[in-house]
């Protein structure tokens, strides 16, 4: 089955500037050729180089709507991050550069505000297999467990069974979306040759445990994140 | 959602107690319209501006492996909507059919955000499609509907 990707889905590249004009900070007046052709692709500068209409549509939609942040980690990497701003209508999809150097290689991409689960599906590189795994792990140290998904020679946990030891061995991937004004907290490892599990706060405080997760389940909450998102607007829940 | 009364839906394949709110489009049972169409086809309560959902039931005579399924279901849903991306797959019961198949996949087409999700059962001779088209917005909201229509669903005995 394929594999998705952000990369999938039709963002474009342009400067962490242009990314924040969109937005209404800063002007879209005075940004370089290159983004001025990558937001007119888009429908968001007109030929005068100013905002169109649609443009203006999106920057007022999006004036004070909630922030998600997304991130990715493999262990011995950087994190790679991005940001959702979701308006009513529209949500913009900013994936922000590894580094100052790169500030050009922002990606942008403006889709329908109900669309947020789709952007996270492709974030979180789904890779929908069938998983009949149900076992749950923990409590483990939450500590422990981030710095497993920080540095790949981190040693499991003292408690750990044989499976525990087994999936510390294994090579991880921790991704997951934030945004604490609308309390959304997701966090998932995907772990090779076990498939995606969901970190989950346990009820000592400082300890977290790992859930299998099945994809339709996964999707579930990843459509979960609409309520709480477009709770202010006109969808009838 | 609360539904107070029952009814009985009919096609080649039949729903036992489909959730009242929904209606069967009659249409779809012409058996003129050939193999393609589906065998019945039920339409769902309006929510906000999205379109209505919709489910549609194919019955086919085939000896297809159920292990197949996900794969034909993703390349027939990628063939008809290239910019849809596969967002699950895994194991659904079925009361009478046993263990079945769901692949879920969502797509933005013409600045709408829609679901599509498909249930795959198989029997001897037959596989049952059971195809679920709506808003993606809706489809969390309708997931308790859409579980029991699908459990409903019955081989119509010719």
């Amino acid at each position: 089955m394929n594999r998705v990707t952000v990369a999938s889905l039709p963002a474009v590249q342009v400067s962490l500037e242009a990314a924040d004009a969109v937005r209404g900070l800063g002007s879209v007046a005075g940004l370089p050729a290159t983004d001025q052709v990558a937001l007119a692709d888009l429908g968001l500068v007109g030929e005068d180089g100013q905002l169109t209409p649609a443009g203006r549509r999106l920057r007022d939609d999006l004036r004070g709507a909630p922030v998600v942040l997304l991130y990715e980690a493999w262990p011995d990497h950087p994190t790679r991050r991005a940001r959702l701003y979701v308006g009513s209508r529209q949500m913009l999809y900013v994936g922000v550069p590894p580094s100052a150097a790169e500030r050009a290689a922002s990606e942008l991409l403006v889709f329908p505000a109900d669309a947020v689960p789709i952007v996270l599906a492709g974030w979180g590189r789904l890779q929908p297999m069938l998983q009949t795994r149900a076992d749950q792990h923990g409590p483990i140290e939450r500590e422990e467990l981030w710095r497993r998904c920080t540095t790949s020679t981190a040693p499991p946990p003292a408690h750990a069974d044989d499976t525990l030891t087994d999936m510390w061995a294994r090579p991880w991937r921790v991704w997951g979306a934030q945004c604490d004004q609308r309390e959304i907290s997701l966090a998932y490892v995907d772990i090779e040759d076990y498939g995606t599990y969901i970190v989950r706060p346990a009820s000592q405080e400082g300890f977290v445990r790992l859930g299998a997760r099945p994809s339709s389940l996964l999707w579930g909450d990843l459509q979960g994140v609409l309520r709480p998102l477009c709770r202010h607007h006109d969808i009838d829940w | 959602m609360k539904t107070t009364q029952r009814q009985r839906v009919e096609g080649r394949a039949c729903i036992v107690d489909a959730p009242s709110s929904w209606t069967a489009e009659h249409d779809a049972s012409n058996a003129t319209a050939g193999p393609m169409w589906p065998d019945l086809v039920l339409v769902g309560p309006h929510r906000g501006c999205g379109p209505r959902p919709r489910v549609s039931i194919s019955v086919v005579e085939s000896t297809d492996a159920l292990y197949d399924a996900p794969g034909r279901v993703w390349e027939s849903v990628q063939r008809a909507h290239p910019q849809a991306i596969l967002t699950s797959s895994d194991v659904w019961p079925h009361p009478v059919w046993g263990e079945g198949r769901l692949v879920q996949t969502a797509r933005v087409e013409q600045g709408a955000t829609l679901a599509h999700d498909c249930y795959v059962f198989v029997d001897a001779e037959r596989s049952v499609r059971i195809e679920v088209d709506c808003a993606l917005v809706d489809l969390l909201p309708l997931e308790d509907q859409l579980a029991d229509i699908v459990a409903h669903t019955r081989p119509k005995v010719a």
